[in-house]
């Protein structure tokens, strides 16, 4: 009997101490203080605010600058088609997940630059972290800023930007809503933030082609804020950004031939990576069925080089040869092409963001519009660029300071050129736009050069969020 | 181990009989109540067939000599049922305990932790004692069916072992987890209904087992999955009793997941005597209940060549439609009967039971097969279960409980096959010239319609006949206990309980078009729970007063294992084994664990059996709380009256029994926040993407610190009465649920990162009343009629929903599996597109918005491209759950034979009748098979028809330069009220005669103390209803009743037939 009791009481005590059992973490996920508290999760974190902005512009979001100005042409009745023909509404389920896409980059890298300081891992790697976090939020606010913002690209910078989120979404307080900050402020922020991650950073001289070109590096940085200079028309800022890109001539060298920064491949994964790219979104690494959703480049039926572009192209330009303008698909329409930027049959061509030769002729377009006169610096540079788009023995003359009667001539060489190098890179749309001129006919009224704001985010924030005019 | 011995022996002592020495002997003992202890004075005490007789004095206390030592020993009292002990070799047992009789209504109630006096009981219980006169059915939902006020039982579909709804006071809360009852089966709370932990995949492939729909925004598509029924692993003969828990007094105690309510469950214990022998045996019919009717292979052929023409006339696009479009007749194939047949079942169950003074046991084993009315479609399930409790010494007994289950569902592609068998081209022979399955979905001269339609299989005679489709769960739901008597009035229990639910599912795809060389998916789900609980029960009186209840401790913990593999490629269809797939993937491995610590207590308190009060309280610390908010309180509070104890009710004769209660309480739900609820949650993809080389994670889950735990309060006045002599018995109540902090998918604006969450974001209440009357009509010797009668009214409201964007936010709902819930609505609204028929002038839809403008053009294109939102222009069109519901049972009796006749009805509901919408979906793609309502098509103006025309503004057929692949028909949608109908029903459930040799016959025949009855039943006789589709008792989303009232083309319950008998030895 006595002895019933006893095993009672040892039952007793330890169902009790079962109770200290509460805590049980589940197999299949990470907590966010879990994510940020070691090196290689929060590395991984990293990664995934690269591999969002990759999923948010690549598919008709990359090629929309250029179906919008005639580089590409596309079936009338292409899905994506608003994104370029003024027919947007600010209901459209498009423009939601672009807007929705970016700013999820933007929470993930928020997340990194506020939570890691306070982790306890090596310093050394946290500051790379939060540095190559804060290139990727730049990254995101430029392309927000740059397809909603009201005057971002013509030059009215007081006008309403985006939201400027800088902080990790803890929990939702409507109190908390962020109206649109202007356009300055968020060129601002990108700046500043590129600033930093650009003194945090350097240019790795261990890491993988994919790593190297597929995430920041100081370069990366400048290279980026060279264009959002040049987009917000501070062209002095412009200037040094594009030197300070210029100057590792090691790692980012120009090829002898564009056609080699493009080479036709029909490998799907581990594809080269070109020394000229800076920045590109390195889909053949990426372990992912998502492909680039460029194949219908190869394919032709959905999206192909416009004809009428090509015509534009100088003979012999190695841009519009054989070696450039490939075959695709041979059960396509025979009479197109495809590019050899986007010729791999799988989508796994990588997405080239930032090239050497965009700064090239992101820095002669800044120095000419400085100060507005024939600058010989800035030949120099259109002709490394046009030199070299022509076969030996077939190369134009080079331009001289003689070869233009104004700077504006210099300015629309410049321009053409970038019209030429960077075509399918989705330039081209807002270049027309910055320098005032319509994309395309339906374009026509400015008010149409910028997105509506989802509507639903007008809604949720009571109208503190506000809309474009002419949506 | 001497007392194990002891124990041996007493087992023996059963199984024969001895005979023993005769001398004069006295024996004695003391008579007590069952249930609170008390002694029984005045209670008569004869021994059988002679005429030594004795009472018991005050303390309950006899004794009685008999010249043998062998002898039974009747007992009485008013108001206890008779009792007969068998006395064996002289010996007693000191303690005789004597049950209440119930035309008393003194029965006991089973509640949580405990048992309660139903006269003294202050909350609301269900209590179901299975004891049907024919056989029960094989899964113990079907059993609940109809006979408890408020619990709304709906099947999903009539293929054997598919999953129920079951719903206890309306919808809980608007999220699928926790709406369906916590099940505790003899203090284990076990596995059950829930969507996503018991749906298996079928097949591998991808591809859609069946067509898609030409169909708009919120379609269905043939749902690749099965959704298992965790309750068909119980045996319904095993069950003593089931009792529904339903206000607070009665849920509290299981805290954090009764909110849904709780239905426990006992199983058979052993009761005192020689050992009984049950035998029963049925052998079932079962036939479809009615078949659609649909399109011969000449009608289709006719309708699809000329739909065909007239697109080349109407909509020509170049090289479409094909020049040789003409579809093939002379085959006329009736798919239908091709798979459909009686499927003949049988059940055997046995079962063996009896107890000496000290151990009682109960033993049972039992073989079922289901076979489905479509071919080769069964369901098999073996079970034993073993009940044993005995006592170690007068203080201390221990016990066990176990049941072991195997169940073997074969029946898996019923649902699909039947699905299939409606929409095959029926112009197509069931094998091709080569003997092999035919399983091109079309068959015109070109073979094909569109030549980049995706190749689909569907041959439904192919589906049942090849490949593989099964799961199997094994399980065994188990406990035992240690009781130690600590005073007269104090006992400590200690319960160890496990539920082991292991399943096994496996699906093959054979080497066909779609898939090529074969497809398999295996998965292994292994669940695993303990459940610990140390309880004191106490039961004490002091003169007038009396003090009872529980206090303890309970802890319980989970693990759920799941892995899932799927093979491609195979080498030959004969090899199951994954490993010869030369494609194989891992596509789930997971393990989850949880833990809910818990101290509960519940504290009875009367005042001369006339005053009753009730406080309950369950503190519950779950694992997936977060550390802040880990302990949650859920308190009640009770109270009753028994007037009829009352002076001024006392001399009426006529009312024998009648009290009033009222409760207040809190409860929870746990389902739906899942682990870490408020916490910000990474994970990484299942496809194990990387960026740049480096393995991604990303933010799955958004924090919300503010998160707050769903809380149900619950308010409940009930009566009970007792009137002429309890022949008439009456229960009303009322009760009001409002559940707040209710977790939705709220929106948020997108630049804070996320767009959506789960937020505290509304209020929903259920209100209602239920009253349940049972009548002895005609109560004597040769003949008796007893009914039972059950209504209930349940209203559920959504008081509030702080959805910032209203119709967006809904139609988000909408979409991912709830509803498009409105302010002010219910949580089950069809809030719909109104569909006003057919412009007779020019054959297109009418539609008609919310302030009653008539469109043509359907809203969505009407508004697309503008800034108006087409879901304003819906309405309210009903509710898929019932307004009215309940049961009518009758039970009569002459002499030997008995007949029984159940009524189930449900009043006020809707019915998608979605089915109708397949059979209504002509496509350019498919060319599916079609009800010949589609011939009534509008042709010409003046025509009145409720078919608009084939091409009109309502489907996309019309756009010119549009795609020839997929048409979208937005009368098809399933957002629009065109095939909305009103789903009340009376239903025959069943009907069951039978007869049982009596006492004398079987005495005749040298059979002594036995019983033999032979039953004939038939369920699902008939049903009344407007309902035109075939049984408005199912659901295409299984156990989901957040997404009940959806018939798609979901296999209609059958109608069966029974015979069998049964045996009592």
């Amino acid at each position: 009997m006595k002895s019933y009791t006893k095993l009672f009481y040892i039952i007793l005590v330890f169902t009790v101490s079962c109770t200290k059992q509460l805590d049980l973490p589940p197999e299949n996920i990470l907590t966010e203080s879990q994510v940020v508290g070691s090196a290689n999760t929060a590395e991984a974190l990293l990664v995934s605010s690269y591999f969002k902005t990759y999923t948010s512009i690549r598919n008709y979001y990359y090629m929309s600058a250029d179906a919008a100005t005639g580089i590409s042409a596309t079936q009338p009745t292409n899905g994506f088609i608003s994104l370029w023909n003024g027919t947007l509404t600010p209901t459209s389920g498009t423009i939601q997940t672009l807007w929705n896409n970016h700013y999820n980059a933007i929470n993930e890298a928020n997340v990194i630059i506020n939570l890691i300081p306070s982790s306890t891992f090596d310093q050394a790697i946290k500051t790379r972290l939060i540095a190559e976090a804060k290139f990727v939020r730049a990254l995101n606010y430029f392309i927000l800023v740059r397809d909603f913002g009201e005057g971002a690209l013509s030059g009215n910078l007081s006008g309403a930007g985006v939201p400027l989120q800088l902080v990790n979404y803890a929990n939702y307080d409507a109190s908390k809503n962020l109206p649109r900050s202007s356009s300055l402020q968020v060129y601002t922020q990108i700046l500043k933030d590129l600033d930093e991650a650009a003194a945090d950073l350097t240019d790795l001289t261990t890491a993988t082609p994919q790593v190297f070109r597929g995430r920041a590096q100081k370069t990366t940085c400048f290279a980026l804020a060279s264009r959002v200079a040049l987009y917000m028309r501070d062209y002095s800022k412009a200037i040094s950004y594009s030197a300070q890109a210029l100057l590792n001539t090691t790692q980012y060298v120009l090829a002898s031939s564009p056609a080699l920064v493009f080479p036709v491949t029909t490998a799907t994964s581990n594809l080269a990576l070109s020394t000229e790219l800076i920045f590109a979104f390195p889909v053949s690494y990426n372990s992912d069925i998502n492909d680039n959703n460029l194949t219908g480049y190869f394919a032709k039926t959905a999206i192909w080089p416009n004809p009428t572009f090509l015509a534009t192209y100088a003979p012999n330009d190695i841009r519009n040869s054989a070696s450039m303008m490939v075959v695709g698909s041979t059960t396509g329409p025979s009479n197109l092409f495809c590019p050899s930027k986007f010729a791999n049959s799988t989508g796994r061509d990588h997405l080239p963001i930032i090239r050497l030769s965009e700064i090239y002729l992101n820095r002669a377009e800044a120095l000419v519009r400085s100060t507005n006169t024939i600058n010989t610096e800035a030949i120099g540079l259109l002709n490394s660029i046009r030199q070299r788009s022509f076969p030996t023995g077939l190369k134009p003359a080079p331009f001289s300071a003689a070869s233009f009667a104004t700077a504006t001539d210099l300015i629309n060489a410049i321009m053409r050129e970038r019209k030429w190098e960077l075509a399918f890179e989705g330039h081209d749309m807002f270049d027309m736009i910055r320098t005032g001129v319509a994309p395309n006919a339906a374009l026509s009224n400015p008010t149409k050069w910028v997105y509506p704001i989802p509507r639903r985010e007008i809604d949720l924030t009571n109208g503190l969020i506000t809309q474009n005019p002419g949506y | 181990m001497i007392k194990l011995t002891q124990l041996c022996f007493a087992f023996l002592m059963f199984f024969s009989t001895l005979a023993l020495n005769a001398q004069v002997k006295t024996i004695s003992g003391v008579i007590k109540e069952e249930q609170d202890g008390s002694p029984i004075a005045g209670a008569t005490i004869r021994i059988k067939g002679t005429n030594t007789v004795t009472t018991s004095d005050d303390k309950g206390a006899f004794s009685i000599q008999s010249a043998s030592a062998n002898f039974i020993l009747v007992i009485s009292s008013i108001g206890y049922e008779d009792k007969e002990i068998p006395v064996v070799d002289a010996r007693l047992a000191k303690l005789i305990q004597l049950k209440p009789t119930t035309s008393n209504m003194g029965d006991v109630v089973v509640v949580g932790y405990g048992k309660v006096d139903r006269r003294k009981l202050t909350g609301s219980v269900g209590t179901l004692k299975p004891d049907l006169i024919g056989a029960n059915p094989v899964s113990m939902d079907k059993l609940l069916q109809g006979r408890i006020a408020g619990v709304f039982v709906q099947p999903s579909t009539g293929a054997p072992g598919a999953a129920s709804s079951i719903t206890i006071r309306g919808v809980t809360t608007l999220s699928d987890a926790g709406n369906s009852p916590l099940i505790v089966i003899d203090g284990v709370p076990m596995y059950s209904q829930d969507r996503g932990n018991n749906s298996t995949n079928f097949s591998a492939s991808g591809s859609a087992a069946s067509f898609t729909q030409p169909i708009t925004a919120n379609n269905y598509t043939p749902r690749n999955q099965f959704e298992r029924n965790p309750l068909a692993n119980i045996n319904p003969d095993d069950i003593e009793s089931m009792e529904v828990l339903k206000d607070a007094y009665a849920t509290s105690i299981y805290g954090s997941r009764g909110a849904a309510g709780v239905i426990l469950i006992t199983t058979k214990k052993g009761s005192l005597g020689k050992p009984r022998i049950n035998v029963n045996f049925s052998t079932t019919a079962q036939n479809a209940f009615r078949l659609p009717s649909i399109m011969t292979g000449d009608e289709y052929a006719g309708f699809y060549s000329s739909y065909f023409d007239f697109l080349n006339t109407n909509r020509p696009t170049a090289g479409w439609p094909p020049a040789n479009r003409a579809f093939k007749t002379g085959y006329n194939t009736n798919w239908i009967d091709q798979i459909t047949r009686t499927g003949l079942g049988y059940s055997i169950g046995t079962s063996i039971s009896g107890g000496t003074d000290k151990t009682r046991y109960f033993i049972s084993g039992g073989y079922d097969k289901e076979a489905s009315y479509i071919a080769n479609n069964d369901l098999e399930r073996f079970q034993g279960r073993i009940n044993l409790e005995t006592s170690l010494t007068n203080n201390f007994k221990i016990g066990v409980s176990s049941a072991i289950s195997s169940t073997l569902n074969n029946a898996l592609n019923a649902q699909r096959a039947y699905y299939d068998a409606v929409i095959k081209a029926p112009n197509i022979p069931v094998f091709d010239s080569l003997g092999l399955y035919t399983w091109r979905a079309v068959f015109s001269p070109t073979n094909t319609i569109n030549a980049t339609a995706p190749i689909r299989d569907i041959n439904p005679v192919g589906t049942i006949n090849t490949g593989k489709n099964y799961v199997n769960d094994l399980r065994s739901i188990s406990n035992v206990f240690a009781e130690l008597k600590l005073a007269s009035w104090l006992t400590y229990r200690f319960d160890f309980g496990v539920d082991w639910y292991n399943t096994k599912a496996y699906s093959r795809e054979i080497d066909k078009q779609g898939t090529l060389r074969g497809s398999a998916t295996e998965s292994n789900i292994n669940n695993f729970k303990t459940v610990m609980n140390n309880l004191l029960n106490f039961n004490k009186r002091f003169g007038d007063h009396s003090i009872s209840g529980v206090v303890g401790q309970s802890f319980e913990r989970s693990k759920e294992s799941a892995t899932t593999l799927t093979g491609t490629n195979f080498m030959d269809d004969r090899v199951l084994s994954i490993l010869s797939a030369s494609n194989r993937s891992v596509i789930n491995a997971i393990t989850q664990e949880w833990t809910l610590a818990s101290f509960l207590g519940r504290i009875d308190y009367g005042y001369k059996d006339k005053y009753l009060v009730g406080v309950t309280n369950r503190i519950d610390g779950s694992s997936r709380f977060s550390e802040n908010n880990r302990y949650v309180s859920f308190p009640s509070v009770s109270a009753g009256w028994v007037l009829s104890k009352e002076k001024f009710l006392k001399n009426t004769r006529w009312i024998n029994e009648l009290k009033l209660r009222g409760s207040w309480g809190l409860t929870g739900t746990d389902g739906g926040a899942g682990y870490y609820g408020s916490l910000g949650q990474y994970s990484y993809t299942s496809t194990g993407t990387t960026y740049a080389s480096t393995t991604i994670i990303s933010a799955s889950r958004p924090a919300n610190a503010d998160l707050k735990w769903q809380k149900t309060t619950n308010i409940d006045f009930g009566l009970d009465a007792g009137f002429l002599q309890n022949r008439i018995r009456v229960t009303a109540e009322y009760y009001k649920r409002t559940t707040e902090n209710l977790l939705v998918n709220g929106g948020l604006p997108g630049f804070v990162g996320f767009s959506t969450q789960q937020q505290n974001l509304g209020e929903l209440v259920n209100k209602g009343f239920e009253l349940t009357i049972a009548t002895r009509n005609i109560d004597k010797k040769d003949f008796s009629w007893t009914s039972t009668f059950n209504i209930a009214r349940n209203e559920n409201i959504i008081t509030k929903l702080n959805f910032a964007n209203k119709l967006d936010a809904s139609q988000t709902a909408e979409r991912s599996g709830g509803r498009f819930w409105v302010e002010g609505g219910s949580a089950t609204a069809f809030n719909l597109m109104y569909w006003g028929g057919v412009d007779a002038a020019t054959g297109n839809p009418r539609w008609i918005g919310a302030n009653d403008t008539v469109s043509l053009v359907p809203f969505e294109i009407l508004y697309s491209g503008t800034t108006r939102d087409f879901n304003s222009e819906r309405r309210n069109m009903g509710d898929a759950l019932p307004k009215f519901f309940g049961g009518f049972d009758n039970r009569l009796r002459y002499k030997n034979i008995e007949f029984s006749f159940f009524f189930t009805f449900a009043a006020g509901n809707k019915v998608f009748n979605g089915a109708k919408a397949s059979m209504y979906a002509y496509s350019s793609v498919d060319a599916p098979n079609l009800s010949k309502d589609i011939l009534n098509y509008w042709r010409q103006p003046g025509d009145i028809t409720a078919i608009p025309a084939l091409i009109n503004k309502s489907n996309t057929a019309f756009t010119p330069g549009g795609s020839t692949s997929q048409f979208n028909d937005y009368t098809l949608g399933r957002n629009s009220s065109r095939f909305l109908e009103d789903g009340s029903f009376v239903r025959l459930k069943n009907i069951t005669l039978s007869y049982n040799f009596g006492d004398a016959l079987l005495k005749k025949a040298g059979i002594k103390g036995s019983s033999i009855r032979v039953f004939a039943e038939a369920n699902n006789v008939f049903i009344i209803t407007k309902y035109t589709g075939i049984d408005p008792e199912v659901s295409a989303y299984g156990s989901s009743v957040l997404q009940a009232g959806y018939d798609e083309v979901s296999l209609p319950n059958p109608r069966t037939f029974r015979i069998g008998f049964k045996i009592g030895l």
